[in-house]
């Protein structure tokens, strides 16, 4: 998916942004609990992983009750029964993804707030740590495929501009939170100068919507 | 244990080489798998991994057989037996995938696919299995399904390290010390020289073969030292 280029038409590909800034924030947990073998404290990893997981819970709310319904929409006004099958594999496998992400997400939990708790790392609590990381990276990088490769394509092409906006403007802006912006800052920090600027135009159109 | 003199105390002590053996083998081949991930060769993880398989369940039968089984009121014998059995069971998931073949990172979705298809009950509509699966796999493209699959696969083996890790450390903590208290000192080179001869083998010294190729000077000294006793 171009963002950089095509967001301008299709607005709904600046999801593109906040996937990349979720694949970064994953590979810095993974860094920082790869290191944990030589750090005897906790706090780094919790907090980059704190940080990380806030945000991809967020957008797999939002994925659920926003993105899939807008996706069932569009496909309910596919014409072919071949067209209205593939997606409906498609919602599937997102639902699957998304399910399993949540399992990893819980398992990381499990090691970090109980296996490990009060006491001191030990070797074996922090490989166990490591693995559940991994996993819930593997997981993100398998869902968000989905949604990059198969989900955003047809909403691209399915939905009119007004509706894409209004759709992103659910993955970036939070309504329910008294720092609206947070998403957008997030994925500013965790962004490249270009994306950061291309991020910012489509936060512009949100405005009117 | 092991003391600076390059000596066993006790015989079950050659325990602690074969664990570090398998340690060097397995942190090896789980990169391999990482590697695999990164556009590597996956032929020198199977090799690897095939090579460990065969060396660990050569290994957990013999200590079944020889070593725990005639702890018969331990506990810590039984719960060993069991950890054998997970290990047992990390390595065919490990081989599972790989007969399975690249698509297998999307075949492990399908019926998890096919069920959330059941859930939302589309009367009207039905699929197969396989049509699932081609669909999902010609829509996410073969190179990314590869991709999953590699992933996928080396969770598995990263698990399964892990898994042995914590096993050969429940195992010096509370198996070999029962060993060390409850066996002679001849039922003990017994174990020792069944775990380095495989006697059933056109070749019965392969087992310390391998271990010669993964540990250095010294503690080859000290498997020639225990194997001049047998």
């Amino acid at each position: 998916m171009n963002t950089e280029n095509n967001n301008q038409s299709n607005p709904i590909e600046a999801a593109g942004f906040l996937h990349e800034a979720l694949r970064t924030a994953a590979n810095q947990v993974k860094q920082i609990s790869d290191q944990l073998g030589t750090v005897h404290s906790l706090q780094g990893l919790t907090l980059a992983f704190t940080n990380w997981v806030t945000v991809l819970i967020f957008n797999m709310t939002q994925q659920e009750n926003h993105v899939e319904p807008s996706l069932r929409d569009a496909l309910s006004k596919a014409t072919s029964n071949e067209e209205q099958k593939n997606g409906s594999i498609i919602l599937a496998l997102s639902r699957v993804g998304r399910q399993e992400q949540m399992q990893t997400i819980e398992d990381v939990f499990s090691v970090l707030y109980g296996e490990i708790g009060d006491t001191s790392l030990i070797t074996r609590t922090t490989q166990h740590l490591q693995r559940q990381i991994l996993a819930m990276e593997m997981a993100q990088t398998n869902n968000l495929e989905t949604q990059d490769l198969l989900m955003i394509p047809i909403l691209a092409n399915r939905m009119d501009r007004f509706d894409q906006l209004s759709l992103i403007k659910n993955l970036l802006i939070d309504e329910q939170s008294d720092n609206r912006r947070w998403i957008v800052e997030w994925i500013s920090e965790n962004s490249n100068p270009i994306s950061k600027s291309a991020l910012a135009e489509i936060e512009s159109q949100l405005a009117d919507i | 244990m092991i003391d600076n003199q390059n000596h066993l105390d006790h015989p079950i002590d050659i325990m602690y080489l074969f664990h570090k053996a398998f340690m060097i083998h397995s942190v090896r081949t789980e990169n391999l798998a990482k590697d695999s991930v990164e556009g590597g060769d996956l032929r020198s993880f199977k090799n690897s991994f095939e090579q460990w398989a065969k060396l660990f369940r050569y290994h957990v039968d013999t200590e079944d057989k020889y070593m725990t089984t005639p702890l018969a009121e331990s506990q810590y014998a039984r719960r060993n037996e069991t950890e054998h059995e997970e290990l047992r069971e990390g390595a065919r998931n490990v081989e599972g995938i790989l007969s399975a073949g690249d698509t297998f990172g999307l075949s492990r979705y399908v019926n998890s696919v096919m069920q959330a298809l059941d859930e939302e009950q589309h009367e009207e509509i039905s699929w197969s299995m396989q049509e699932v699966e081609e669909y999902l796999k010609q829509a996410i493209g073969e190179e990314r399904v590869t991709a999953r699959t590699r992933r996928h696969l080396y969770g598995k083996v990263m698990a399964l390290r892990m898994l042995e890790f914590d096993h050969f450390e429940n195992e010096e903590a509370f198996v070999v010390t029962e060993v060390r208290e409850h066996l002679t000192v001849h039922q003990q080179m017994e174990i020792a020289r069944h775990l380095l001869i495989d006697s059933e083998s056109e070749n019965p010294r392969w087992i310390i073969d391998w271990l010669f190729s993964e540990l250095d000077a010294g503690d080859r000294e000290i498997i020639s030292s225990l194997e001049s006793q047998f």
